[in-house]
């Protein structure tokens, strides 16, 4: 049997990645990110002891820094950022596809109520379902927003493609 | 299902494998290519949102918890932030990767240059916590080497080590656990501020890094004979 410490440490090298890249989706700057997921695993830490099955880890997480984000939103009344296309930009190798830059840019361009499920979906692994509950909305609007966040991801995607072969 | 709903739905989720969908798909060619489209097309977005992760994220984040029982006071605490940040930004610094003397030379002057060896003096790591981040690079602790007041994971010369601060007399004391240096000679260094030495082990080896009148020599001793390799 584990102790508390091995989880955490197991917690924190198997899915600081996956958290750190959805909190820097969610509120589209890499030091609020940083900061937000080591708010997460404080967090974490002091109740790891409620999650019981390990293969929950990664939606739980991702609900405790949703709401560490929220905590953040009412201590300091922010706004909420768009992801900053420099940052992202810096980020981006330049011999990276196309394909990928036009990506981040539509990424960058979707509304929140758009991207926050696709993100849940991509990243966490959650299921329409508990999108649903997580955002609290219904299945049905869960269903709409992901499928016009991708409609509109593909039709980013084509228009890149097509001012491409006109060049 | 008709083929506007089964391609609302595999926008929605093209992952789904309900009954419906894979009856409609199996009868309908387009509805078939249309998924594998949309199919890419989730693997090109999951490409997109793989952004850089900061290579001293988790290490961070252990460093922060480990450092929370403590409960310190105000100006402790901000000195251990201050030190995990400036040990950070060095972690965080990519480097070439080192196979000579002379780059393992250059890499532990440049992450020591650029990591600092500042430290909260009055924190202590335990023995059972310094090996617990030692064991991760295959290296184990079995005797004290001195009051451990900084225990890190690190990259130097861009590979897998440890960053220890041991604090004594001489005032701090930078040793790096370089399990994958494989270095044939010990190589002894000075700067005007700051003396040190890289030398072979069993299987790597160390840096021991302090003040000029720092007594890097018996350090050294106390290292070599107190790790053992996993």
């Amino acid at each position: 049997m584990w102790d508390k410490k091995s989880r955490f440490t197991m917690l924190v090298e198997a899915l600081s990645p996956d958290l750190y890249r959805y909190a820097y989706w969610l509120v589209g700057d890499q030091d609020i990110a940083e900061d937000l997921v080591q708010e997460t695993y404080m967090r974490a830490w002091r109740s790891l002891d409620s999650l019981r099955e390990a293969g929950a880890a990664k939606a739980w997480l991702i609900t405790t820094l949703r709401r560490e984000n929220a905590r953040r939103f009412s201590r300091k009344s922010l706004e909420r950022v768009d992801v900053d296309v420099d940052t992202l930009e810096a980020t981006i190798g330049s011999d990276d596809k196309l394909e990928v830059r036009a990506l981040h840019q539509a990424l960058r361009d979707l509304s929140t109520d758009y991207r926050d499920p696709l993100l849940l979906q991509v990243i966490g692994g959650f299921n329409i379902r508990e999108i649903a509950e997580e955002m609290n909305l219904s299945t049905g609007a869960v269903t709409t927003r992901l499928f016009r966040a991708r409609q509109k991801l593909r039709a980013a995607l084509d228009g890149e493609r097509d001012s491409e072969v006109s060049k | 299902m008709d083929c506007l709903s089964f391609r609302r739905s595999i926008l929605a989720d093209p992952g789904s494998n309900d009954d419906a969908i894979v009856e409609h798909a199996d009868g309908c060619k387009h509805c078939r290519d249309f998924r594998a489209d949309i199919r890419r097309l989730d693997a090109s977005i999951i490409q997109a949102i793989k952004i850089p992760v900061p290579e001293s994220l988790p290490a961070k984040i252990l460093l922060r918890q480990s450092n929370r029982p403590r409960r310190a006071s105000g100006w402790r605490w901000a000195i251990a932030i201050a030190a995990c940040c400036v040990v950070a930004i060095g972690i965080g610094l990519r480097s070439e990767t080192a196979e000579s003397p002379a780059q393992w030379l250059g890499a532990v002057k440049r992450y020591v240059d650029r990591s600092g060896i500042s430290t909260d003096p009055a924190a202590q790591i335990a023995h059972r916590d310094l090996n617990e981040i030692l064991n991760r690079i295959g290296v184990h602790m079995d005797e004290s080497i001195g009051t451990v007041t900084a225990a890190i994971p690190c990259r130097i010369g861009n590979r897998a080590g440890a960053h220890l601060v041991i604090t004594g007399d001489g005032g701090p004391v930078t040793v790096l656990i370089m399990p994958e240096a494989d270095l044939p000679q010990i190589i002894e260094f000075k700067t005007a501020k700051s003396t040190g030495v890289i030398a072979p082990c069993p299987r790597g080896s160390i840096a021991i890094v302090g003040g000029a009148t720092a007594p890097i020599n018996s350090i050294k001793s106390k290292v070599e004979k107190a790790i053992s390799f996993i």
